[in-house]
């Protein structure tokens, strides 16, 4: 599992030089060599995304950022807040079949829940207050993932916003 | 919700925007009740509230006002208090972890249900209803997987913050960074609470940390821990009042709201929806606990809901490739 997660951070890196940079011919690229049966189209539509989201990002350069840390803090206040109102857990299961329990659920519960927000906040970052994140082909960055097949369905929904204007 | 609209149109995306913001501030009225109920019961307990409910109602109004002044004066103040009560919180729990450790028996990890514990005595779980209470080997399934649910949730809380972050990767590295670190808050001083102490199964209830930690170091960590608990509330306060809040100027900035609320202050926090959220809260506040608790979980399952079938409707649409991904 953890072999698996640095593998495929190390693949991120490469998408993310794409992703940041507004040059249309670098993102061609970098699409190009991941997606196989993605057609030009696909990546000019990509193109056209990440260019529009990085002028509206400009109109937000003089709000004050978070740094990654400082978000970690406030979603896990958000999520947990420490360990307390766990205890009806054990109460109802025990000790052993709680702790298999709160072993388990980060990965069948918190993790999907984690990696759905991650995409798509970064797929659709208006969602609450702007446009920012020129995402364009650093999903499947974590785990379990084919990101060849990924990128190409993601690829869709570019053209399909782009299509909505 | 953008993705929402997305996948199911405006209408939906509306829907699941009031109902998350709903969600979100009647949660958020429930921490200053349980703060004031804690402070309540650990420093002044010959006091009853019944007393003077005038009294209990305007400390709870001027707690809230006093915590939303913090939130508008903007997210860094906010995610610096928050820092500060996470270390303050949270090093009781490590302290309880490291005198913990040497006393730990790891038998006692392997305990399965006694099958004579009374589940349904507690606050949250007091109420059969129409579901039925499945035991199956021991484990009554519906306080168990309730309490698991509510408590590895509100990880979507994140994507109000997806505009007000650095960088896409501080982004990622913070969402998974909280997820490690609320995965250890709750399995660490689970596992050295039931195995270095006594605590039977029937004893696990709110509270049983305090007791826990008085068992393993001493009375003084024992208060600590109920201390903690509280200022903990007033951070999950901070956290959920700011993303509430994103979450309005965000549906402003859409043009589903009016554009009013998204209007923001020179703390650069948007003014008008933390003014909306405070009125809700003390509209909010002389409700007992309970009730708060079941409003803000009802609206909250169906936001969820449509936002997982919102994910799904998009990913199946571009090609069905769901499968591959997750």
């Amino acid at each position: 599992m953890v072999a698996t997660m640095e593998e495929s951070s190390q693949g991120l890196n490469e998408p993310l030089i794409g992703g940041n940079s507004n040059d249309d011919s670098t993102l061609a690229t970098s699409s190009t060599t991941l997606l196989d049966d993605c057609n030009d189209a696909d990546a000019a539509a990509g193109g056209g995304i990440n260019q529009s989201s990085t002028s509206k990002q400009n109109n937000h350069t003089n709000q004050k950022k978070i740094s990654g840390f400082v978000l970690a803090i406030i979603v896990f206040f958000n999520a947990c807040g420490g360990p307390f109102g766990i205890e009806p857990a054990l109460k109802a299961a025990g000790n052993l079949y709680a702790i298999i329990g709160i072993s388990v659920m980060p990965f069948i519960w918190s993790l999907p829940e984690s990696i759905i927000t991650y995409e798509m906040s970064s797929k659709y970052p208006c969602a609450s207050g702007g446009k920012f994140f020129d995402s364009v082909d650093d999903h499947c960055n974590l785990l379990f993932v084919n990101s060849q097949t990924y990128n190409t369905s993601y690829t869709h929904i570019y053209r399909y916003r782009c299509a909505m204007g | 919700m953008r993705w929402v609209e997305e996948a199911f149109g405006e209408t939906f995306g509306l829907l699941v925007g009031y109902l998350g913001w709903v969600s979100g501030v009647t949660n958020n009225a429930s921490y200053p009740v349980l703060f004031l109920s804690y402070v309540h019961r650990q420093f002044f307990p010959e006091l009853t509230a019944t007393d003077n409910m005038f009294l209990h109602y305007i400390i709870l109004a001027v707690i809230s006002i006093m915590l939303a002044f913090v939130n508008y004066r903007g997210l860094d103040v906010v995610g610096k208090a928050s820092i500060l009560i996470f270390f303050i919180s949270m090093v009781p729990f490590l302290l309880m972890v490291l005198i913990g450790i040497p006393k730990v028996d790891p038998n006692k990890w392997t305990e399965t249900p006694s099958g004579e514990v009374e589940v349904f005595d507690d606050d949250a779980l007091d109420q059969n209803g129409w579901f039925p209470a499945a035991t199956i080997a021991g484990i009554a399934f519906r306080p168990f997987v309730n309490t698991l649910y509510w408590n590895f949730n509100g990880f979507d809380q994140a994507s109000h913050f997806s505009t007000t972050i650095e960088s896409k990767v501080a982004y990622r590295n913070g969402i998974y960074g909280s997820l490690v670190m609320a995965s250890c808050a709750y399995l660490l001083p689970v596992l050295i609470a039931t195995g270095a102490t006594n605590i039977e199964q029937d004893q696990w209830k709110e509270g049983a940390f305090a007791v826990a930690a008085t068992d393993i170091a001493g009375k003084w960590l024992g208060n600590w821990i109920v201390v903690s608990a509280g200022i903990s509330l007033l951070a999950q306060f901070f956290s959920e009042m700011s993303s509430d809040s994103m979450q309005l100027q965000g549906m402003a900035e859409r043009g589903q709201l009016p554009s009013l609320f998204g209007q923001k202050s020179r703390h650069d926090t948007p003014t008008y929806s933390l003014l909306l959220g405070l009125a809700v809260i003390l509209l909010l506040l002389p409700f007992p606990f309970g009730l708060i608790i079941e409003l803000s979980n009802f609206s909250f399952c169906l936001a969820l809901t449509v936002e997982f079938l919102a994910f799904a409707q998009l990913l199946i649409r571009k090609g069905g490739k769901l499968a591959v991904c997750y």
